[in-house]
């Protein structure tokens, strides 16, 4: 297997460097996990805040407690430290909807933090919005509508469970040891449950009109 | 876990826990590689794993259908490094000379249609490189037009295969501009020179169009040209063309990398939206360079801006003052020594050069308002210029004091001059003797000023510390002696610079103080010219008050009341002085027990200040509550009722005038 993502060949390297308060590392870390954040970010921001709030300066709040507490967690890491920080961008998220939403967000927000009970439509509406391509560009989102489109209906059609899996997997982009610590369950049962999601997925999929055909890979 | 299959039975047994594993980890492997840009077949995971051959086929379609959907350029994380050897549009990579928080910079052979060697900036992953380019575009025009000495040129732009944005510039093999000046050591007044060269070519880009955005000493290398040092002022346009990302993204993606950025960070980039931003941003980071030049560290201190969180940081960056270049130095305990050694002197030498001129343009190119800052570079590079020509700068307004310090500056000149011309005689060169006694006449004529330049610009720097200034202690010492040296022991200058040294030294060294002002009244005494001016005055006057502090009250009484005549006669009996001194001696009477007198003083001391400063004064309503007390003391109950009506009245409508709104009603 290809080193994950997350997990660069000379990541065990900086993370030394980085624990021995190399602020260098602790850069490069940050930079190497800052796209995945931003897409949780931008993937799970409510549709509404969405030109108020700034995926990026979630983060980068993130970031600064993140380094407030960077020698409590070198010193005695529990987890991966990427998903330590999507754990911190979470928190900030939720604090974000908290202040421009008030506490009646609460449930959608808790989606957020790790080991959520999903509320059904915040994945749901997440999603939506990831595919209809709000951060692309026009003409690169008229080159995917069309199986965007399907997706989008697929998706709508699946159960919480199916769709939030799908969307640690894809949209979010964690690998299968990060979706299973995210969901609190065992690695295992993390893969079963994302390739039963990706087979009902295909399924719905291959039951519309146009199927998978254009799905170029 | 209770997670069961709810698709078809025959597909259920098939799917043992470990081809779910082995399904997952290939689809962490496909994502990755579809992420990286890589588009993988199916079958070559079919051909690695023949056994879930259907699964794989049944199951991919839909994998892809996702990571297309929710791909991002943007946001693409881990594209393939260009390495050394590798060729880059018409470029090879030689040699790897620089990484900053934006990218890496290499040296790059062009091979068309020149061969020349060029530095080439590879920026980091993260920005959509299609924007990057098109603002780049947007500016290569005017990019083009810059020809200037200490600007390297930035020659060409484009994206590598892998999808990053690169620029090329102008090869300059220098080194940071204050490691430079560290290195060889140079003086201030060296540091300076180079100094004003930078500003000129940021002006020259200015009235081209181009701002820089990002000046900060890693961007301004020197060069050795013929062992002559030439500052070189890189990477213009670049910061325009990465746009935002300098301000908002790439301040924490790249953390640590760009620590550098937010210590020259101007307060308008530091905004939110960070993109308001004109020529005077760059007067901002000439200011902060000029600030590390003078002083060895940045307006903000380092570990600060780094350990503050975000938006702390921009709050520091927009609205705390940093202290003054010289107030820094003065504060920052033993650096000084190693820093004022790299600069060719000693600590206290240096701060006292620092202080007044240098920290008053530093500050005016900081100022958080860009309007109060230099309106151009140029401004900039003339102030600094005029302090080196010793001629008055304009970041100061010109007080007083301001001009005062000038013209002993230009003084000191034509006394340096004069000694010369002493020193000539004395080793025997013929000099026509008219032109030798016009210079020693002109000589003098310029001590005398600068010994009265020096003791008025004591008295108002010690006014301005508030009685505790080692600066002003020097210049008053510095005036007793040249007048000494001039005029002998007695003079009435002598006597001035005694009366003013006194006072300089009232609060930090008191009986020292006594001392030189009994020395001054003794002299005035002997030589006072007229009688009635109130030189004598303002001596006893000082003199009174430090014996009032050392507890000495009779002798205090006495000069207080040898003064009091001549304040009357110089200035009339309505005047404040007189007001002033027999407050004074109430008070020193009512110590001493002497009620009767303390209260005629007293009575007087308000007389003139209701018609002098007016009922509402607060050196009235003072006069009137110190009588309101004494008259309690001798029991005239009635009269300090009917004052103390009169002031609470006088002191409500005091609070009360300029606070009241008026009323909608």
């Amino acid at each position: 297997m290809s080193p994950s993502p997350g997990e660069p060949p000379e990541a065990g390297a900086l993370l030394q460097r980085a624990a021995g308060g190399d602020l260098g590392a602790w850069g490069a870390l940050l930079t190497e996990h800052h796209g995945r954040l931003c897409r949780m970010v931008e993937f799970r921001l409510d549709r509404r805040l969405r030109g108020r709030v700034d995926a990026s300066d979630v983060v980068q709040e993130a970031y600064a407690e993140a380094a407030d507490h960077r020698a409590d967690y070198f010193g005695r890491p529990q987890v991966p430290l990427f998903l330590w920080l999507r754990g911190i961008v979470a928190k900030k998220l939720l604090e974000v909807h908290r202040h421009h939403l008030g506490t009646g967000m609460r449930d959608a927000a808790r989606e957020v933090v790790p080991r959520p009970r999903s509320s059904p439509d915040a994945t749901s509406a997440a999603l939506v919005e990831e595919l209809s391509g709000h951060s692309m560009g026009p003409k690169t989102a008229a080159e995917r509508s069309e199986v965007k489109a399907r997706l989008r209906a697929a998706l709508d059609g699946m159960e919480a469970t199916d769709r939030e899996v799908l969307a640690l997997r894809h949209f979010e982009q964690l690998t299968n040891g990060e979706a299973a610590a995210v969901l609190g369950i065992e690695e295992r049962a993390a893969a079963k449950r994302y390739v039963r999601a990706l087979k009902r997925l295909k399924d719905i999929l291959a039951s519309m009109p146009g199927g998978l055909t254009e799905v170029r890979i | 876990m209770s997670d069961t299959s709810a698709s078809g039975q025959t597909s259920e047994d098939r799917d043992s826990t470990g081809g779910h594993q082995l399904l997952a980890e290939m689809a962490d492997d496909f994502g990755g590689r579809y992420r990286r840009g890589e588009r993988p077949t199916i079958e070559e995971y079919v051909q690695k794993y023949p056994g879930l051959a259907e699964q794989i086929r049944e199951l991919f379609p839909a994998m892809a259908a996702m990571e297309q959907s929710g791909l991002e350029p943007a946001t693409r994380p881990g594209v393939a490094a260009e390495r050394v050897g590798t060729t880059v549009g018409r470029y090879k990579l030689l040699e790897q000379i620089g990484g900053g928080g934006m990218g890496v910079v290499y040296m790059a052979e062009q091979l068309r249609p020149v061969r020349r060697k060029v530095a080439l900036k590879i920026i980091k992953p993260g920005m959509d490189s299609g924007q990057v380019i098109a603002r780049f575009e947007a500016e290569r025009q005017a990019l083009t037009m810059m020809d200037h000495p200490n600007i390297a040129k930035v020659l060409d732009a484009g994206t590598t295969d892998a999808g990053r944005p690169y620029f090329v510039m102008e090869l300059v093999k220098g080194i940071p501009i204050t490691d430079y000046c560290d290195q060889a050591r140079l003086s201030t007044r060296q540091r300076l020179e180079l100094f004003i060269q930078v500003c000129h070519a940021v002006q020259h880009a200015h009235q081209k169009g181009v701002i820089h955005r990002d000046l900060k000493p890693g961007n301004v290398l020197v060069t050795l040209h013929d062992d002559k040092p030439v500052p070189k002022v890189i990477d213009f346009g670049i910061a325009k063309a990465t746009g935002e990302v300098l301000t908002e993204r790439t301040l924490f993606t790249n953390y640590a990398q760009m620590l550098g950025t937010p210590l020259y960070m101007s307060p308008e980039q530091a905004q939110i939206s960070g993109t308001d931003v004109d020529t005077r941003s760059d007067v901002y980071g000439l200011g902060v360079l000029l600030y590390e030049l003078l002083t060895g560290t940045t307006p903000f201190d380092k570990k600060r801006l780094r350990e503050a969180a975000y938006d702390e940081m921009r709050r520091i960056i927009r609205e705390e003052d940093p202290p003054n270049p010289s107030t820094r130095l003065r504060t920052m305990g033993d650096s000084i020594t190693s820093i004022s050694a790299l600069r060719h002197t000693e600590p206290k030498k240096l701060s006292r050069l620092v202080h007044g001129e240098l920290d008053w343009i530093a500050m005016k190119s900081l100022e958080k308002d860009r309007a109060r800052r230099y309106e151009t570079a140029n401004g900039l590079a003339r102030d600094v210029e005029r302090y080196l020509h010793d001629e008055p700068v304009q970041a100061c307004p010109p007080s007083t004091a301001y001009r005062l310090k000038k013209f002993i500056r230009r003084n000191k000149v034509v006394v340096a001059a004069g000694s010369a011309i002493v020193a000539a005689l004395v080793a025997g060169v013929v000099v026509a003797s008219i032109g030798f006694f016009e210079a020693r006449r002109q000589a003098r004529i310029a001590r005398a000023g600068v010994a009265s330049a020096d003791r008025s610009f004591a008295m108002m720097v010690n006014a301005e510390a508030r009685g505790n200034s080692p600066q002003a202690e020097r210049l008053a010492r510095e005036s007793l002696a040249i007048c000494k040296q001039l005029f002998g022991d007695n003079h009435p200058d002598v006597c001035e610079s005694l009366h003013v040294l006194a006072m300089v030294l009232a609060k930090s060294k008191p009986q020292e103080a006594i001392s030189l002002e009994r020395q001054s009244i003794a002299m005035r005494r002997r030589y006072l010219v007229d009688p009635k001016h109130p030189h004598l005055a303002f001596s006893l006057d000082i003199l009174a008050g430090l014996l009032v502090r050392q507890g000495d009250v009779t002798e205090a009484e006495n000069l207080y009341r040898e003064a009091l005549p001549m304040w009357r006669n110089h200035y009339g009996s309505d005047h404040v002085y007189v007001a002033n001194t027999l407050d004074h001696l109430s008070a020193l009477l009512l110590v001493q027990g002497k009620k009767g007198e303390a209260e005629d003083c007293l009575r007087e001391c308000l007389g003139i200040r209701r018609r002098v400063a007016g009922d509402k004064h607060s050196s009235t309503i003072k006069a009137i509550n110190s009588l309101i007390d004494l008259l309690k003391q001798v029991g005239k109950d009635a009269e300090a009722e009917e004052l103390s009506r009169e002031t609470q009245e006088m002191q409500t409508l005091a609070i009360r005038k300029p606070t009241t709104k008026p009323q909608l009603n």
